[in-house]
């Protein structure tokens, strides 16, 4: 009976997820499924406590040297911190992103797998844009669709730059639905919309300087229109890197 | 990555290896692996002075004959900061004959992994450099024309030695440069593989006792799959710059 027992666990134990870290007495809340960010694989979870931030820091500082997994801190631990834990047998980075939110500890269960990435061009969906100072993409999938945000700073003015982003969005199929100005924190923005079938696309130009531009741009597929459901992308992905 | 990897692999596991404690820990299995039975494993704790406590993990985890037909081990050798070796920062997996041992002739088949990379496998070409640089350099006949120094063994009465891994019983023997003790090793037939229970080096201060031990090891290091792509070496200490 016990080695019955014993074999219908193993299989579980063995295809087992990945724990993200957890603080105690916290209840975390997931972030989405598994996430692709600049093509590295995330889990991630949010928690909050009312312990200081520091007393947070140390409790997983501790476990981890205690446990013996090397760890960096980083941070001044007043305002923000950030402890990581590196899993070299496995692959995996488990991070604790702390902050102060109203008067309490904000923090960031992270766990990386640094032996999966995914392929860039796979997934992004945004048409790119050269000559970027900054650029930084975050993808998430999952079972209803996708979805993509771009972050960029650009050398030019806001008229510049969106001709050339419509002319990206025009050759790739998408077409011009909505161009509005609204007033955010006293800075006038722009904001365009694209549209594809069902995909739309939404970007805002802010003039920082005079010859500075931040974009903002967010891509949403709400019929998996790269026809390749999230679960069968992170399992291919994770196949690939014999995982 | 590869290229970055291999640029790594350069600064770490040849000097690691051929480092004094790397040396000591080594040497025995240089010329030939022919007692260590599979599942053998032992732990040693380095001193080396303040803030510089590390840990080598040495185990033989498997045996199977090599391409050249000859009875071999595979030998896993990791390094990390705690002795219970979830995380090394260093593992080398290699394939050695049994009775060649840890040299370049040995060794057919080698995987490494430098922090949190993934485990990847050396070409032969690379297995053949890396050993090769690891070998000990041959010494020239001595300039002054003088016959070279001799050392001195001395072997005392086996007691019983308390180590970090619990009292073993074990033979100690000291290397003597004329007065100057220039290595103390306290040997024990209960440590597998190097039977090595504690060594002191006075000179630069560093000692070696063995944490745990056993006969139960499994491998650690989690394979690439087959067909992924080997590591190559590139050699940069013969670069001059014009």
């Amino acid at each position: 009976m016990r080695a019955l027992l014993l074999g219908l666990l193993l299989p579980l134990v063995a295809h087992a997820e990945q724990p993200l870290p957890v603080y105690p007495g916290t209840f975390p809340t997931r972030i989405g499924k598994d996430l692709l960010i600049s093509g590295e694989y995330y889990r991630l979870a949010y928690f909050q406590t009312a312990d200081p931030l520091k007393q947070v820091a140390r409790y997983f500082q501790k476990q981890w040297v205690d446990q013996g997994y090397p760890v960096t801190v980083d941070g001044d631990f007043k305002n923000e911190g950030v402890v990581s834990a590196f899993y070299t047998r496995e692959g995996l980075v488990r991070s604790i992103v702390l902050t102060q939110h109203e008067g309490k500890t904000l923090g960031f269960a992270v766990l990386k797998d640094v032996w999966v990435r995914e392929p860039l061009s796979k997934a992004h969906k945004l048409p790119p844009l050269e000559g970027a100072l900054f650029s930084e993409d975050l993808v998430l999938r999952d079972d209803s669709g996708g979805t993509q945000a771009r972050s960029s700073l650009l050398e030019g003015t806001v008229d510049e730059l969106q001709a050339r982003l419509a002319k990206g969005f025009n050759e790739k199929g998408y077409a011009l639905i909505r161009d509005t100005r609204v007033k955010l924190d006293g800075k006038v923005q722009r904001v365009v919309e694209f549209s594809r079938g069902k995909e739309q696309a939404v970007v805002g130009f802010i003039q920082l300087e005079p010859k500075l531009v931040a974009i903002q741009q967010t891509w949403v597929g709400s019929d998996r229109p790269d026809a390749v459901p999230n679960d069968e992308a992170v399992r291919a992905a994770r196949e690939k890197a014999g995982r | 990555m590869i290229a970055l990897l291999a640029l790594v692999l350069a600064a770490g596991p040849v000097p690691a290896l051929n480092s004094p404690v790397g040396q000591a820990l080594t040497e025995p299995l240089r010329a030939g692996i022919t007692g260590g039975k599979v599942g053998e494993w032992a732990t040693f704790r380095i001193d080396g002075g303040p803030e510089r406590v590390h840990f080598w993990r040495i185990a033989v985890v498997g045996e199977e004959t090599d391409k050249k037909g000859r009875p071999a081990c595979w030998l896993e050798l990791d390094m990390g900061q705690h002795h219970a070796m979830k995380a090394p920062l260093m593992q080398l997996k290699m394939l050695v004959a049994r009775g060649v041992g840890m040299n370049a002739d040995g060794v057919t088949r080698l995987f490494v992994a430098v922090g949190t990379e993934k485990p990847n496998e050396l070409t032969e070409e690379a297995v053949a450099q890396l050993l090769a640089a690891d070998a000990p350099k041959k010494k020239g006949p001595a300039a002054t024309g003088k016959l070279p120094i001799e050392l001195t063994t001395t072997a005392g009465r086996p007691s019983q030695l308390m180590t970090l891994a619990g009292t073993v019983s074990a033979t100690p023997v000291e290397v003597r440069l004329r007065s100057t003790v220039v290595k103390r090793v306290w040997v024990s037939p209960q440590v597998p593989l190097l039977h090595l229970a504690k060594m002191e080096i006075p000179a630069i201060g560093h000692s070696i006792e063995v944490r745990d031990y056993g006969i139960n090891a499994q491998s650690q290091m989690v394979l690439p799959p087959v067909g992924a792509a080997k590591i190559k070496l590139e050699q940069y200490d013969d670069l001059a710059i014009p």
